[in-house]
């Protein structure tokens, strides 16, 4: 998968100049700053890099984008970057980082480390991350949560807060760049296309709306089930928490848009999810 | 001529078990299994003090043959162990035990959120895909 | 190509017979015996657990990364095998060379008691003139 925090059109640092963009997250923590120009990323972004940059990013376990919001200014004290390695995270930090503007405010501990940073010619190369990785991590955390609490009903409750969180912080990630949506529909149509092809590195493959506020997604490859299979003899074959997760997902990148939702979904035959959302108006 | 396949984990439980064209009726699943195992593992240990030069142990045994039947070997560095018995005449099957690890093992049972590891191998998919696999190579009913 | 070790096992599974070539790592004579006893059961369970329904012979050729077991079973039992370089081809031809200055320098020999150990020097000459010739 490759890292969506990279997408080419998104700004990365300009030496010297000022790109306006918003500061995403308030300004808790750390900025960076380096030599020239006071390009920095915000305290978000930055965790989530350091946190991926640091295992490595050709074999990150953790994607960026599936990364719930840490406290950030632990974390950044946490993955202080050793030497020469550093160096190169230094740079790929660069690379993916918002701007914010002028404001010099939270130089922390790492402002040392900063200093240090040479400037490099602005790449946007794109990252991967190891898709097998991610998919063990997933099948791990689902499990996980799914014997926290004996009831059912409260731990997809869980899964679907968990997705809601993080669908609602990528996609304020994912949109920098795109218009005001004007309506309702072209909404729909950036989770359909960008978003899921942010996550999923595919596009949703059929999208039916009765006008009045219900959309139908249809998936017909649902990538986290395609590995999924039932013994033949099994009684049980429910797999609906493993869908939760991405219900959460799309409900969050809505309430990101203002528009408050209700997510179901339908797993039909082998790897076709139908996700179904209801705006409350 | 394929006759068949078994897999066993890291303890000796045999995850997985399919037979082709095979024209001896065994009495006892688990009792053979069980007996291939220790038979494999005491070949291995023959082998590393046999051998002239170091040998690795997991991929330093790659086939034996009888008079009646070849059998081919592969294990992975997470002890999973591969086998498959063949007819005398099928040239080496290591390249496609090594496909068959990477691509319908690890894709269809270890990536399988439903699968328990250590447990046999029940999954539809890495069934099907399985077969699929082996009786499309040349060497399958020749 | 080279030959490293050749073992003949008598009817019962004992060694009756070591030899290494080349610079192959000399082991006690304990552990010769005890691998030959090894192989002896090894041959026997291999045929065992054939898959198809008639009699299998023991382990016929062992193919490892390091090197190439060939073992020549007698009608009468007694097994040679010869451990060598994975790509030998004439390791049958081989196994039978020494069976046959079995034959004739050991069986032949009125001091040497049947089934024991050998100790033959001619059978040892011939057997190095055998491999010197191969090689």
């Amino acid at each position: 998968m490759s890292d969506p925090l990279s997408n080419p059109t998104i700004n990365t640092t300009n030496v010297g100049g000022q790109t306006t963009t918003q500061n995403i997250i308030g300004g808790i923590g750390s900025g960076k700053s380096n030599s020239v120009g006071t390009p920095y990323t915000t305290p978000l972004q930055t965790s989530a890099h350091t946190a991926a940059n640091s295992l490595s990013a050709t074999n990150s376990p953790i994607p960026t984008h599936h990364m719930i919001n840490s406290n950030s200014s632990n974390n950044l004290s946490g993955m202080a970057t050793p030497g020469g390695p550093g160096l190169q995270q230094q740079q790929q930090q660069q690379q993916q980082s918002t701007i914010s503007s002028n404001n010099l405010g939270l130089l922390g501990q790492q402002s040392q480390q900063q200093q240090q940073t040479i400037l490099s010619p602005i790449t946007t190369q794109p990252k991967s991350i190891s898709a097998s990785c991610f998919e063990f991590f997933y099948i791990e955390m689902i499990d996980c949560i799914m014997k926290s609490s004996s009831d059912k009903q409260h731990a997809h409750k869980k899964l679907d807060k968990l997705g809601f969180k993080v669908g609602h912080r990528l996609v304020e990630r994912l949109s920098l760049d795109t218009a005001l949506f004007p309506e309702l529909l072209d909404s729909v149509k950036f989770i359909c296309k960008v978003f899921w092809a942010m996550v999923f590195k595919k596009t949703i493959d059929g999208l039916k709306t009765n006008h009045k506020g219900v959309f139908v997604l249809t998936d017909s490859k649902f990538q986290w089930l395609q590995h999924l299979s039932f013994d033949s003899s099994a009684s049980n074959k429910d797999c609906s928490e493993y869908v939760q997760f991405t219900a959460g997902l799309i409900k969050g990148a809505m309430s990101n848009f203002g528009f408050k939702c209700i997510v179901t979904f339908d797993i039909q035959q082998v790897s076709t999810c139908v996700f179904t959302i209801k705006i409350e108006s | 001529m394929i006759y068949n396949i078994y897999i066993f984990n890291k303890d000796g439980t045999c995850i997985y078990n399919e037979d082709w064209n095979k024209k001896k009726q065994s009495q006892n699943q688990s009792e053979d299994q069980k007996l291939l195992f220790g038979m494999l593992y005491s070949l291995k240990a023959f082998i590393t003090s046999s051998s002239p030069k170091k040998i690795d142990d997991k991929t330093g045994f790659h086939c034996y043959k009888t008079s009646t039947y070849k059998l081919h070997y592969y294990e992975t560095l997470s002890c999973i162990k591969f086998i498959i018995m063949s007819d005398p005449n099928v040239p080496d099957l290591r390249d496609d035990l090594k496909k068959i690890y990477s691509q319908i093992f690890v894709e269809y049972v270890i990536k399988n959120p439903i699968y328990k590891p250590g447990t046999t191998v029940k999954c539809d998919t890495f069934i099907n895909q399985l077969n699929l696999y082996l009786k499309q190579m040349p060497s399958f009913s020749s | 190509m080279t030959i490293n070790s050749i073992y003949i096992l008598n009817k019962a599974g004992t060694l009756i017979y070591q030899n290494d070539f080349g610079n192959t790592e000399k082991l006690s004579h304990n552990s010769y015996i005890r691998l030959g006893s090894t192989f002896h059961s090894l041959h026997a369970i291999a045929s065992n657990l054939s898959p198809v329904s008639g009699s299998s012979s023991g382990i016929e050729v062992i193919e490892t990364e390091a090197f190439k077991l060939q073992c020549f079973q007698t009608h009468t039992g007694i097994k040679f095998y010869v451990i060598a370089d994975p790509n030998h081809q004439q390791l049958e031809e081989l196994l039978h060379g020494v069976y046959e200055l079995y034959t004739d320098y050991v069986l032949k020999n009125p001091f040497y008691e049947i089934e024991m150990q050998i100790r033959c020097d001619l059978f040892d000459y011939k057997l190095l003139r055998l491999l010197g010739v191969r090689e």
